[in-house]
């Protein structure tokens, strides 16, 4: 994961924890997103279109989205979150560049198969030690939340690990 | 006698209406759920079910509305208000359709009152959503509906006697030589046929900009996606229900009526030709009742909301705390 797609992860705020005193017009407090669901900040100074990217970057990794899913319309999904489509549309060449989807006449953004994205395996392929991964991954998830640690606390865990484990 | 035809007017178009659709939206809100007491939802789940609600109450008020200002017209197909001189029951043929326009319509227009993405922040589910999907079955059924009509009223439109508003029974000879033809009407040829169809087309357009406004919507913000997803669901489910019942309800009177002139008015001598029409006849009316009642039951059957996914009954929550 590059540093970029965990600053578009970080974008998305915490919500399993206290919340922090939020900006000026929040609007309504927004629902936990779903298992597909993007969530951006437009207070964030992460660009936007970089948090689109890294949430479905991400998405991929842990397996809930996968080869063959359809994107939503980038004119559809600019309409839902109330922003510009030319923000949809630089995500969508983004993911496209980065081979996390590919775009096809008629079809529309598809999530491109797992030999065309230079990603983590693709959860739920014959990978075991993929599998094995994602599995530890969402189990570490489980008992922090359990713990009652937020996501921020999670990843700042990971940052460290990433940093005292370099080799 | 003007202040008594005043009065009818104000009681059956409008008093009678609103009287009947309050007492639906009650009847929706006891049975259905949505005072949320059923599926605990979330406040801003709940605020959106009634604004749902609110803009369907409103779209079946403007059909019922517009119904009872077509039934107004007269049949006769003379004098003032004769929307087609010399087809009598005009108006009262295609008024399901204008019925169908109006309900499109306030709902296209209720569709357009839900709040816009506000905020800083903001959830979008990464689900296509199309016409196609969120009409699934139900739209299919609308589909096979309308194709049905289309067959039976060119069928009728070929067949029709001399003028289109009759159907000619074959020549009869009597064992005594005589020959008597016979005609019997009303019958839905093309001084029909043709308005219906027009009526129809315009009828499932209407239909289907109204279910790709509910499909473009955006996500109600603060609404977790499953009950969002759930009122959409429901939204659309309300208006195909609503053009369903109209449309097969067409369908059913157009082949009661058409049933009905098949068949003789008299007792045919055994052997006579045509006598087979008889049959067709009734086969055709029981068909158009039961079909028109199917597509009223199909109908009202919509007015109650959908659940989220994963939302239990409330009989099956009321059991599980029965057994804890």
């Amino acid at each position: 994961m590059t540093e970029t797609d965990r600053q578009g992860l970080e974008a998305a705020p915490d919500t399993t924890g206290p919340q922090p005193a939020g900006p000026a017009h929040p609007g309504p407090r927004a629902a936990a997103p779903g298992p597909t669901e993007l969530r951006v900040d437009l207070s964030s100074p992460v660009p936007v279109y970089e948090q689109i990217r890294s949430q479905v970057v991400g998405l991929v990794a842990v397996g809930a989205l996968g080869a063959g899913d359809r994107l939503p319309a980038s004119r559809d999904l600019a309409r839902d979150l109330g922003i510009a489509v030319g923000t949809v549309q630089r995500a969508y060449r983004e993911l496209e560049a980065g081979g996390t989807v590919v775009s096809r006449r008629r079809v529309g953004t598809v999530i491109a198969p797992a030999g065309l994205r230079g990603a983590a395996p693709e959860a739920g392929t014959a990978s075991s030690g993929g599998e094995d991964l994602l599995a530890r991954t969402r189990d570490l998830v489980r008992r922090a939340r359990a713990e009652g640690l937020g996501d921020e606390a999670v990843l700042d865990m990971v940052r460290g690990a990433l940093r005292t484990e370099r080799t | 006698m003007a202040v008594g035809l005043g009065l009818f007017v104000v009681l059956g178009l409008v008093v009678l209406p609103v009287l009947v659709t309050m007492l639906a939206v009650v009847l929706v809100r006891r049975l259905g759920g949505d005072n949320g007491a059923g599926w605990d939802p979330p406040e801003s789940a709940v605020r959106a079910r009634r604004h749902e609600l609110l803009i369907a109450s409103a779209s079946a008020l403007g059909a019922v509305v517009c119904a009872g200002v077509v039934l107004s017209l007269p049949v006769t197909g003379t004098g003032r208000g004769a929307l087609a001189p010399g087809v009598p029951g005009f108006a009262q043929a295609v008024g399901p359709f204008a019925a169908v326009v109006v309900f499109c319509a306030v709902r296209a227009v209720g569709e357009l009152t839900w709040p816009r993405p506000t905020g800083t922040v903001r959830t979008a589910p990464l689900v296509r959503r199309t016409v196609r999907s969120l009409g699934g079955a139900r739209l299919g059924r609308l589909l096979a509906t309308a194709l049905v009509l289309v067959i039976a009223l060119v069928v009728f439109g070929l067949v029709a006697g001399e003028g289109g508003r009759q159907f000619d029974h074959p020549p009869v000879t009597s064992p005594d030589g005589w020959v008597s033809e016979s005609s019997r009407g009303p019958f839905p040829g093309w001084p029909y046929g043709g308005p219906l169809l027009a009526g129809l087309v315009v009828a499932l357009l209407a239909t289907i900009g109204t279910l790709r406004l509910i499909a473009r919507r955006s996500p109600l913000a603060g609404v977790p996606g499953e009950h969002d997803a759930a009122v959409r669901a429901t939204s659309a489910a309300r208006l195909l229900g609503g053009v369903q019942l109209l449309t097969g309800g067409t369908l059913g009177i157009t082949l009661w009526i058409a049933g009905h002139a098949l068949r003789p008015g008299g007792e045919l001598p055994a052997g006579a030709p045509g006598a087979w029409l008889s049959g067709v006849g009734v086969v055709l009316m029981v068909a158009g009742v039961a079909i028109g009642v199917a597509s009223g039951i199909s109908g009202l059957l919509t007015a109650m909301p959908r659940r989220p996914a994963g939302a239990q009954a409330p009989a099956a929550r009321l059991t599980g705390g029965v057994r804890a």
